[in-house]
């Protein structure tokens, strides 16, 4: 497999009135060609400011990549000028968006939204580009092309209007995709149609993709692999199978607990207790410390390296140490990594 | 990974379910302690309050830091030039100086001081460009009013073409101003805001009642309602209050209105009633707080405008009637005579641009402070 | 669409009747009629004159003759000038005053919209605090203050510009710059946070995420989404300026309404006072009117949503 990206100890932060906030501290993991793979966490784990620091697409200032590298095909993308990203951007790595209600421009025909990109790094004449237009619409699922593509945003639903962005990401087939949660503002059933049409897509178009959300039923349902994220870090990293089914990471052990399902009565849901650490003044130690009820005094004190767990799968927990007590994941949370054995069949479900 | 080897002691469980994970670490401000905070983070708009405040002061005090009434007259000492000891550097010197140019530097000399009635025992010349270079001969003619008036006290601010004091009539022009801006806000306070808060808290019948009459008075615009009721009522103090008694609160009852509506249909509004809670708590608890900060910045907005409109009534005369002072007859009147005596209209000028400044700078650091678009 | 238009046009002939009869009310009410200027008239002679103004029928009559007139567009005669009607007087003035207000809103909104374009362009830098100074200055200082300043230091001191009166374009100079500089700082300074708001949009975001450059996300997709509001603003300058032009036209002795006006307040010529009332209550509302159809032009949401 050939890597397409490989991010190293990249450091992201925003200088705010109250001082620099921390959001990402330290990110590293890689993309194959091809790959998909699921950034998963709770609202302010850094997981959305990761990607769009890949495409240098946070306001700078307030905010600023620290240290760190992005190599995509070998070039840092984090040293690299705004005109040098300018060529990258829509064409090598593309980014669709979290809300398709403000994300398209409403004084702008959706045909010409999507054009700009065709005529500016395919240098298509207009006459091809709308060609190319019809093509792509009736690719994400819009009937009717010809006549969509003069109408305005307004004009489309939700899913619609999401279908239109997800056009204009696939417009110039970049080597790169990436979703920041490209279903969360939409209704469930809508939900489900963009995800199937993502997958349909990656499997026309082949390319890699990085999936941010924060429902792990996604993730199960379109993801390689699973980067799991806590206050601007990586905690846990490794296949679909890995994290679903044997998971190290007490916060994982946490998101997986607090996932409802369908197959088992009366369960009860595994709530994680408190809430995230202030990135202006990140805790000493284990960031999850704090909410961790099987934390130890080393957590406290010292940040817990990536143990490896197998080839695929990394974590970030001094549980994992040789010296740490072995203790199980909570039975309600192990009721759950059963239960998810059994829905998916199984026979790629075996456990380590 | 092997050259972490930490103490083996440190790998007891520790108790943390009732320690940090709820820890705030910020503390918490109240929306007026943030709110205040930033306000006093604001430069300009502490400027602009400190300006505001030396205004009001000199507004207060001022007219009997001298001598002289509003009203004294005295044509002999008319157009006097300012002059305040020690600021003769700033032209406050109490002279009148005119450069004035002729074919010959004789001719020159003799126009300058023609200039100043020939009061040659006053008037100090000097000569600017001797007209040897083949260009029209200069003179500056500097004239000491003072001293040929052989006045004693001085006049700071000058005199008016009727000889009156503009120190004490800028100032007495300054407390009108201040009287509409407090009367400007009381208005907004007081009918904007009930009429508003009416209209959108009963809504239905009464609302649309209300709403018809604003739709009307919107439609006609506020210096034709002014004008005309200045001209049923005779042009005073009391004519412009009630012209912006009628005209003043219409667009803050249409913002309560708005926000009021908006506010009512909003979760913490419906809970609130679904718990039980009375109208009146309601409109203490929920709805009051929230508009709060939007009258507060909407009513400093309105107060520069009021202040622009009585000077331009002032200005074409329908305002204060002669001889009362506002700083809008101030400046009419400095017109008369702008090109030899500039200083009459500079005075209440500068006074009614620094007022206009100041609340405007103040307006915008307090939206800057309450907006909570604002707030990260 | 149509059906929001004569909606509109309904409220505007409702205001417009309710604006005349206050006004024609008002008038009964008002102290001053055309004999208390020459009190020593015969009893014949004021007869004369009162049938002349039509001052000797019953109120109701005089009502339904004055409505009546006004729809002809006669505004009644001059208590100043012998028998001129105030509907030529007006119309011999109205040029000037035309020409002072556009030229102003043009040169003020076009200017005021590159200030504040370039304020948020460069975001806290110095341009951006250089000119949201100059726009709360512009802002704050009375009109009639500016005037002043340009007339004593551009007219008298330089002598660049003529100081007074209209008598070619070098004349209009001084007058529309006095007028333009509220609109300036008022559209710089809206301009600016527009632009800002828009320019932190999602829509931006997409934009720069499809690889367009600075100046195509500033222009392109920035611009227009910032100006569809700025039309908001139009309505109150066009009315700030009728207001403001009233005092710049006698500062500056053009021959506009403003100062026809000003002068007939001084002399009590309650027909000007009156048809002007009219005239300027009827350009508001008209005025108002335009810019919010206009809206309905310029933004697409708008416009489809009716069409649908």
């Amino acid at each position: 497999m050939e890597k397409l990206l490989e991010v190293k100890d990249l450091h992201v932060s925003f200088d705010t009135y109250g001082g620099e906030v921390k959001a990402v501290r330290g990110v590293n993991f890689d993309l194959n060609k091809g790959e998909t793979l699921a950034i998963v966490g709770e609202s302010g784990s850094g997981k959305s400011v990761t990607t769009k620091a890949l495409m240098q697409l946070i306001p700078m200032p307030p905010g600023r990549i620290k240290q760190g590298e992005i190599l995509f095909e070998g070039r840092d993308l984090a040293k690299m000028s705004d005109k040098q990203m300018q060529k990258i951007r829509g064409k090598e790595i593309s980014m669709i968006f979290q809300d398709p209600m403000t994300s398209l421009n409403p004084t702008m025909k959706v045909g010409n939204q999507i054009m700009e990109g065709l005529i500016k790094h395919q240098k298509m004449s207009k006459p091809q580009a709308r060609k190319r237009v019809v093509e792509l619409l009736e690719l994400v699922g819009i009937a009717d092309a010809e006549n969509r593509m003069k109408q305005y945003p307004h004009q489309f639903s939700g899913g619609m209007r999401q279908r239109v962005v997800v056009a204009i990401a696939l417009a110039c087939n970049p080597k790169l995709l990436i979703a920041d949660e490209p279903t969360t503002a939409l209704d469930v059933t809508i939900q489900a149609q963009i995800l199937e049409l993502m997958k349909d897509i990656q499997k026309k178009t082949d390319s890699a993709t990085i999936f941010i959300t924060h429902d792990l039923g996604v993730v199960a349902n379109v993801a390689d692999r699973v980067a799991v994220m806590y206050a601007g870090k990586i905690v846990e990293v490794g296949t679909v199978d890995d994290i679903f089914y044997n998971p190290k990471h007490p916060y994982t052990w946490g998101l997986l607990g607090s996932m409802p399902s369908l197959d088992s009565e009366d369960e009860e849901l595994y709530a994680i207790p408190g809430s995230p650490p202030d990135l202006l003044n990140p805790p000493k130690g284990d960031a999850f410390a704090a909410r961790n009820e099987y934390a130890m005094k080393i957590d406290l004190e010292q940040e817990p390296p990536m143990f490896k767990v197998s080839d695929t799968h990394y974590a970030a927990t001094w549980l994992l140490h040789e010296n740490a007590p072995d203790i199980d994941p909570p039975a309600a949370v192990k009721k759950r990594m059963e239960g998810m054995a059994k829905t998916s069949g199984g026979s790629e479900g075996e456990q380590r | 990974m092997e050259n972490h080897k930490p103490n083996k002691d440190l790998f007891v469980p520790v108790d943390t379910t009732d320690t940090e994970s709820e820890k705030i670490t910020r503390p918490s401000l109240s929306f007026w302690q943030d709110s205040f905070i930033r306000l006093r983070k604001n430069v300009g708009a502490m400027i602009g309050l400190a300006v505001l405040v030396i205004l009001a002061l000199l507004a207060i005090f001022g007219p009997y830091l001298n001598d002289y009434g509003v009203y004294e007259q005295d044509l002999s000492r008319s157009k006097m030039p300012p002059k305040v000891e020690g600021l003769g550097w700033l032209g406050m010197d109490g002279t009148l100086s005119d450069v004035q140019s002729a074919a010959t530097l004789e001719q020159a000399e003799s126009k300058a001081l023609m200039r100043f009635n020939n009061q040659e025992d006053f008037i100090e010349t000097e000569v600017v460009n001797d007209g040897s270079n083949g260009e029209p001969a200069q003179v500056r003619a500097t004239y000491d009013v003072y001293a040929a008036k052989d006045i004693q006290e001085n006049y700071w601010f000058g005199t008016d073409g009727l000889g009156r004091d503009q120190w004490t009539r800028t100032w007495m022009g300054t407390r009108v101003s201040l009287y509409i801006a407090f009367l400007a806000a009381a208005i907004d306070m007081l009918i904007g805001v009930a009429y508003g808060g009416i209209s959108a808290y009963y809504g239905g019948r009464v609302d649309n009642v209300m709403q018809r009459i604003i739709e009307i008075l919107v439609g006609i615009p506020n210096l034709v309602l002014v004008i005309l009721m200045i001209l049923i009522l005779e042009p005073g103090i009391l004519s412009i209050t009630i012209a912006l008694a009628i005209a003043g609160w219409i667009s803050m009852a249409r913002i309560v209105r708005g926000q009021i509506l908006k506010l009512k249909n909003q979760e913490f509004v419906l809970a609130s009633r679904t718990l039980g809670a009375k109208d009146s708590r309601i409109l203490q608890r929920h709805l009051i707080p929230n508009v709060l900060g939007l009258i507060i910045i909407n009513t400093m907005f309105s107060i520069p405008s009021a202040i622009f409109f009585e000077a331009f009534l002032s200005f074409i005369g329908l305002g204060l009637p002669t001889p009362m002072a506002s700083l809008g007859t101030l400046i009419n009147a400095g017109f008369q005579s702008l090109q030899i005596y500039p200083h009459i209209l500079l005075f209440p000028a500068v006074v009614i641009s620094l007022i206009m400044i100041a609340f405007n700078v103040l307006a915008d650091g307090l939206r800057d402070a309450f907006d909570p678009k604002m707030r990260e | 669409m149509t059906r929001y238009i004569i909606q509109r046009l309904i409220y505007l002939v409702i205001t417009m009747i309710l604006i005349a009869t206050l006004t024609f009310f008002l008038m009964k009410f008002l102290p001053g009629t055309p004999l208390s200027a020459a009190d020593k008239l015969s009893e014949e002679q004021q007869q004369v004159v009162l049938e002349k103004y039509g001052l000797d029928d019953p109120v109701p009559i005089q009502y339904f003759n004055y409505m009546v007139n006004l729809v002809q567009g006669d505004l009644g005669i001059s208590f100043q000038f012998d028998n001129r009607e105030v509907s030529t007087i007006i119309m011999e003035r109205i040029g000037p005053s035309m020409q002072l207000g556009v030229q102003a809103m043009v040169i003020g909104v076009i200017l005021g919209m590159l200030l504040g374009l370039v304020s948020a362009i460069y975001h806290n830098g110095f341009m951006d605090y250089t000119s949201t100074f100059l726009a709360v200055l512009g802002q704050s200082i009375p009109s009639f203050v500016f005037a002043g300043l340009l007339q004593f230091y551009i007219g008298v001191k330089f002598g660049w510009f003529p100081v007074a009166l209209w008598e070619g374009w070098e004349y209009t100079v001084l007058p529309t710059a006095s007028l333009a500089i509220f609109p300036i700082a008022i559209a710089a300074r809206f301009m600016r946070t527009e632009m800002l708001e828009v320019m932190g949009s999602d829509y931006i975001v997409t934009a720069r995420a499809k690889g367009v450059n600075k100046v195509g996300v500033v222009f392109k997709h920035g611009l227009r989404n910032a100006l569809i509001p700025l039309i908001t603003v139009l309505g109150p300058l066009a009315i700030s300026l009728m207001t403001g032009s009233l005092v710049i036209e006698n500062i500056f002795a053009v021959p506009g309404i403003g100062e026809q006006f000003v002068k007939a307040i001084n002399v009590n010529d309650y027909p000007i006072i009156m048809g002007t009332t009219l005239l300027l209550s009827f350009m508001f509302i008209i005025i108002i009117l335009v810019i919010d159809l206009l809206y309905g032009v310029i933004d697409p949401r708008i416009r489809l949503a009716e069409g649908e």
